[in-house]
């Protein structure tokens, strides 16, 4: 089976959105797995054979202001134009997107979103899965899969591997850590002043209005 | 002061909207708006700025100044169109870094206590029932996260017959939110 993986984080370099893709396309090691970067609203239109000849089209991207990032919309109104244009063997549609805060439900509209969309392409969709704490999550899979907190992400990684290995269609997941809602959000408001230090700024010129 | 934000042209705004005030601040797409980039520099080194330099990098000034944000947007996939979405996106400035819990969830703090109330004038001729829904439940999480005070959300088949509409609903006593939403 051709399984096709967006990675649709604006950001370059290492980001939360590419590390869980990752994830999922190592669970799924026995089939043939094509990359699609769209980090702005142009996209490699050379890639489009990927896009229309997968199985199963794996959407990530970060959640942004309570829904889809600007540039990713863009594309996926081309993208609705080129589905709708197909009438047979099209991709069933699977979404991966995570967030910063804790609870993996912020991303409950998103998923509508992107079901709206694929009723407007004529595509079948698949899965939603939610992640909240994204950065902590990506920057702690470094490290073992089975241990806490990851143990819990790659369960639900590998509920949506086992569901996209088939084709099915199941029920949105969503995830937050286990691990101490204060706790993440002491240590939040912490890596921020910590990284305002770095650029000169002191801890009250965070709060100034511009 | 009032910010409307539309994805019309200049021109085609200034033909319809005729009655605005010389306070009313006017965020149109002129064609060169980037991407927020998720860089997070408009918390961390320029706080309440955005870095990238294309014009737009005063929108969450703009947030926290306004009273009423009035945005008319075509309604793609129950959300704003990329235009007016990629304004919201680079109005990330306008909230504080620092996370705090509020009815179970965590959000932002706001960088201002303007707490705007938030129009929402969506158009296109195929908003089907589920887009409707979806638009309501996203205009009402954008409430609770930039902390305006109220939303209205209106649908149209046109942004060419939205300008008498606009200033009916501003004038009309409102019966409840819910009812809002409905009409």
């Amino acid at each position: 089976m051709k399984i096709g993986i967006v990675h649709a984080s604006p950001k370059h370099g290492k980001n939360s959105t590419e590390s869980f893709a990752h994830v999922l396309a190592n669970m799924l090691p026995e089939h043939e797995i094509s990359h699609l970067r769209v980090k702005d609203a142009r996209w490699n239109q050379k890639e489009e054979s990927h896009l229309v000849e997968c199985d199963a089209l794996v959407l990530c991207f970060p959640l942004y202001i309570d829904a889809v990032p600007s540039h990713f919309l863009f594309v996926l109104q081309e993208w609705e134009i080129i589905f709708k244009e197909m009438h047979e063997n099209k991709p069933k549609i699977y979404v991966i997107v995570n967030c910063g805060f804790f609870e993996g439900e912020h991303t409950r509209v998103v998923f509508e979103i992107l079901k709206n969309w694929c009723h407007k392409a004529k595509l079948e969709w698949g899965m939603g899965l939610g992640i909240g704490a994204g950065p902590m999550f990506a920057q702690a899979h470094a490290g073992d899969l089975n241990q806490r907190p990851n143990a819990v992400l790659a369960e639900k990684i590998r509920t949506m591997a086992d569901v996209i290995d088939q084709l099915e269609t199941a029920d949105t997941i969503y995830i937050s850590p286990n691990f101490p809602k204060f706790f993440y959000i002491h240590m939040g408001n912490l890596g921020w002043v910590l990284q305002a230090k770095k650029n000169g700024l002191r801890k009250k010129d965070l709060h100034v209005k511009p | 002061m009032r910010l409307f934000v539309h994805d019309g042209t200049d021109e085609e705004f200034k033909e319809q909207f005729k009655k605005i005030k010389s306070d009313d601040i006017v965020l149109s797409n002129n064609g060169k708006i980037k991407p927020c980039v998720g860089c997070f520099d408009c918390w961390v080194k320029t706080p309440g700025i955005c870095v990238i330099q294309d014009g737009y990098n005063h929108i969450a000034k703009l947030f926290t100044q306004a009273k009423e944000i009035i945005v008319i947007s075509r309604c793609v996939y129950g959300g704003y169109s990329p235009f007016i979405k990629n304004v919201f996106d680079r109005s990330l400035g306008s909230l504080l870094p620092t996370f705090e819990e509020k009815d179970g969830e965590m959000r932002h703090l706001p960088r201002a206590h303007n707490s705007p109330r938030l129009f929402v004038y969506f158009y296109g001729k195929e908003i089907t029932e589920n887009e409707r829904d979806t638009a309501m439940k996203l205009i009402s999480k954008n409430k609770q996260n930039f902390h305006f005070s109220s939303e209205f959300i209106y649908f149209y088949e046109k942004y060419t017959i939205l300008e008498n509409i606009v200033y009916e609903n501003r004038n009309r006593t409102c019966k409840s939110k819910a009812w809002e939403k409905q009409h």
